[in-house]
């Protein structure tokens, strides 16, 4: 027996060598894991990878008691609020009854900006991407643990995700606001007054 | 930290000395085996306890049997049994300290946090109907049970890397059982090669801290799959192999809702012996049938809640159907099922191809993309894999009943997922074979089925003896 004459010997090393060099340095690839994390806690986790369905989880990791009104329905005029979420995360309740509140032209952007607290995405039913934007707006000023949160619809904007994808031209589309109502009253007036 | 060491390392110690009570032994099977028997207490458990809505009691009495089985094994097995423990721990360990010091976390993606958001629900002791009919069933049941096992409010971040290391120690058992007797330095190169083939790609190495059920579904069919080539080779089960096949069996079916299909799949070759006694098949397909029914009636009980029985009853008919194969009247299409199940469905993916070939077109360029193209971070992983099995190959005469077996196994699972794959794209209307992209599930459910490919591949080229430049022919006429 003389293994270093067989050619399928060679043919089997010599291929494994080539792919394994061509894993490693043709193909393109991304970092099987990542490492240094600090947060173990699965609300914190969820709040910081901006998940599409992670609304309900960071309203209710910031405040005690959180209601939620004019979600409206994602296959039409609405957003998406995920409602095995609401109960797993314990959100008091949730109003999909009315469509979300359009406030564009009602108030500046950037005053709006001034309160956002967080950015996601989120589906619904838009023309150029099932995902649209999502911003969860508050006064951080008020220490009130019970929050009701209004759904409204606001000015254009770039989809978020994607940003994350190197080669996609960023496209424009529909964003929502979950916008709480004392911030609503303040800025725009009664919700229920339209 | 501490509870989380605490707690992985009782799953270790725990489920190993529970292993060696039931008559399984082998240092290398001992860690898949307890983490197995953890995951059928874990459930059963849970799912008796969600009967009188009290799950806290739950954990606290799955930690109970697994405290209680480490003391009268010890008790038993004196000095036998510490290098099983030895192992289990090391890696419980080496676990913790990977994701909890220095801080290693799986890639994000969505189909994690669902998981998670599940981990949550249980470890809060919430209210499971949230669950019913609206989550999708493909997320499964044991695998976020045992995360939920973490400190308050957090998950247990050590399980994902511990079932990888189960899944490293099963291939390192399937090595010595399947090739053991071959020459080393064969056995040691074609090892070293494919180690280099498969962890010079993405896919297998995000697999060891990626939060979804895949890994432990993979436990569970390789632990299944390495019993039934071994019990086929020699024409015997024994007691040991029995119970890995039914542990193996009970954890793919209750991990993935694939699994069920896949771990029938693997099976099949020895469900098909003449000489296996009717009880034996009885039980393997009953660990199937009784692990998804009561995954299904613990939650997701849509599924039962749509042909209008108790639950208790659809258990029943459920399981009973199962038994049905274990009958005499079954026996003639039951010892010719191999090449009829394998060429069934050949014939259905063709048929699908050709009916729905406008449907399928995006998806098999998906596929080619993902496997080929490197999209799915698979790398050339599955050309070397080709390569592999290729040049193991031998004449059909020439193959050993071990290799014959396991290769018949790596045809039925590709067919197999394509299949799953398709039915599951099918309920939304067309059949589809999914997208580009690593977080595809047909993409995903190959770290399913890899190990397994690796395996057939192995006992392939070690025992080929025109690789290693013999004369075959000659050989077996001396």
């Amino acid at each position: 027996m003389n293994t270093l004459k067989s050619w399928r010997f060679w043919l089997l090393n010599l291929s494994v060598a080539a792919i394994a060099f061509a894993n490693i340095f043709v193909l393109s690839h991304s970092l099987p894991f990542m490492g240094h994390n600090k947060t173990f806690g699965i609300n914190r986790i969820i709040e910081h990878s901006q998940w599409v369905e992670g609304a309900p989880v960071v309203l209710t990791n910031h405040f005690a008691t959180v209601s939620v009104n004019h979600i409206g329905d994602r296959f039409k005029n609405g957003f998406g609020f995920e409602s095995e979420l609401i109960g797993i995360f314990k959100v008091h309740s949730v109003n999909r009854s009315q469509d979300p509140i359009d406030i564009r032209g009602k108030v500046p952007l950037k005053t709006l900006l001034h309160y956002r607290h967080y950015e996601t995405t989120t589906h619904c039913s838009g023309q150029s991407s099932k995902y649209c934007n999502l911003w969860i707006v508050w006064d951080g000023g008020n220490s009130a643990p019970y929050r009701t949160f209004i759904g409204t619809q606001v000015d254009d904007s770039l989809l978020l995700s994607d940003f994350d994808q190197p080669n996609r031209k960023p496209r424009q589309v529909k964003t929502f606001m979950l916008l709480d109502s004392n911030l609503y009253r303040n800025l725009i007036g009664d919700p229920n007054g339209n | 930290m501490v509870t989380e060491f605490a707690v992985l390392i009782l799953i270790a110690l725990g489920g190993s000395a529970i292993a060696w009570q039931l008559g399984i032994r082998n240092l290398w099977l001992s860690v898949p085996a307890g983490l197995m028997i953890a995951v059928v207490a874990r459930d059963f458990l849970f799912a008796t306890m969600n009967m009188v809505h009290q799950r806290w009691i739950g954990a606290f009495s799955f930690f109970g049997i697994l405290a209680l089985g480490l003391v009268v094994a010890a008790w038993q097995a004196h000095r036998g049994l510490y290098k099983n423990l030895l192992l289990g721990t090391s890696l419980a360990v080496l676990a913790v300290i990977s994701t909890r010091v220095l801080g290693f976390q799986g890639t994000p993606h969505g189909d994690s946090l669902w998981i998670l958001s599940f981990a949550h629900l249980f470890d809060i002791n919430g209210n499971i109907a949230f669950l019913n009919g609206h989550t999708a069933i493909k997320r499964g049941f044991s695998y976020p049970l045992l995360l939920s096992l973490g400190p308050s409010g957090q998950f247990l971040t050590g399980i994902t890397p511990y079932i990888f290391g189960a899944l490293g120690c099963l291939v390192i058992w399937a090595i010595r059982e399947l090739v053991g007797t071959q020459p080393k330095k064969r056995v040691y190169w074609i090892a070293g090669l494919l180690l280099v083939a498969t962890f010079s790609t993405v896919m297998p190495v995000r697999a060891i801290y990626y939060v979804n059920g895949h890994t432990l579904t993979a436990v569970g069919m390789l632990a299944a799959a390495v019993s039934v080539v071994v019990a086929v080779r020699d024409y015997h089960l024994t007691r040991e192999q029995l119970l890995v096949i039914c542990l193996g069996v009970f954890t793919a079916s209750t991990s993935r809702v694939e699994g069920i299909v896949l771990a029938a799949l693997i099976v099949l070759p020895l469900l098909t012996q003449p000489w296996i006694r009717r009880s034996e098949i009885a039980w393997i397909i009953g660990s199937g049938t009784f692990g998804l029914s009561m995954w299904l009636s613990t939650y997701h009980s849509y599924i039962i809640h749509a042909t209008h029985l108790p639950w208790f009853v659809f258990m029943a008919i459920f399981v009973g159907l199962g038994l049905l194969p274990a009958l005499k009247l079954f026996d003639w299409i039951r010892h010719r099922i191999l090449p009829i199940a394998l060429g069934g469905m050949a014939l259905v993916f063709v048929a699908a191809e050709v009916v729905f070939h406008n449907a399928l077109r995006k998806g098999n360029q998906a596929l080619y993309d993902n496997l080929i193209g490197g999209s799915g971070r698979w790398g050339w992983f599955f050309v070397a894999l080709i390569v592999v099995l290729v040049l193991g190959l031998r004449k059909l005469k020439e193959l050993t009943p071990e290799h014959r077996t396991l290769l018949w196994i790596t045809s039925a699972l590709v067919l197999g997922s394509l299949i799953v794959k398709m039915l599951d794209g099918g309920q939304f209307g067309h059949p589809t074979l999914g997208r580009t992209g690593w977080s595809d599930s047909l993409n995903r459910m190959w770290l399913q089925s890899f190990a397994i490919f690796l395996v057939a591949g192995l006992v392939g080229l070690v025992q080929n003896d025109k690789l290693w430049g013999a004369d075959a022919t000659a050989k077996v006429t001396k």
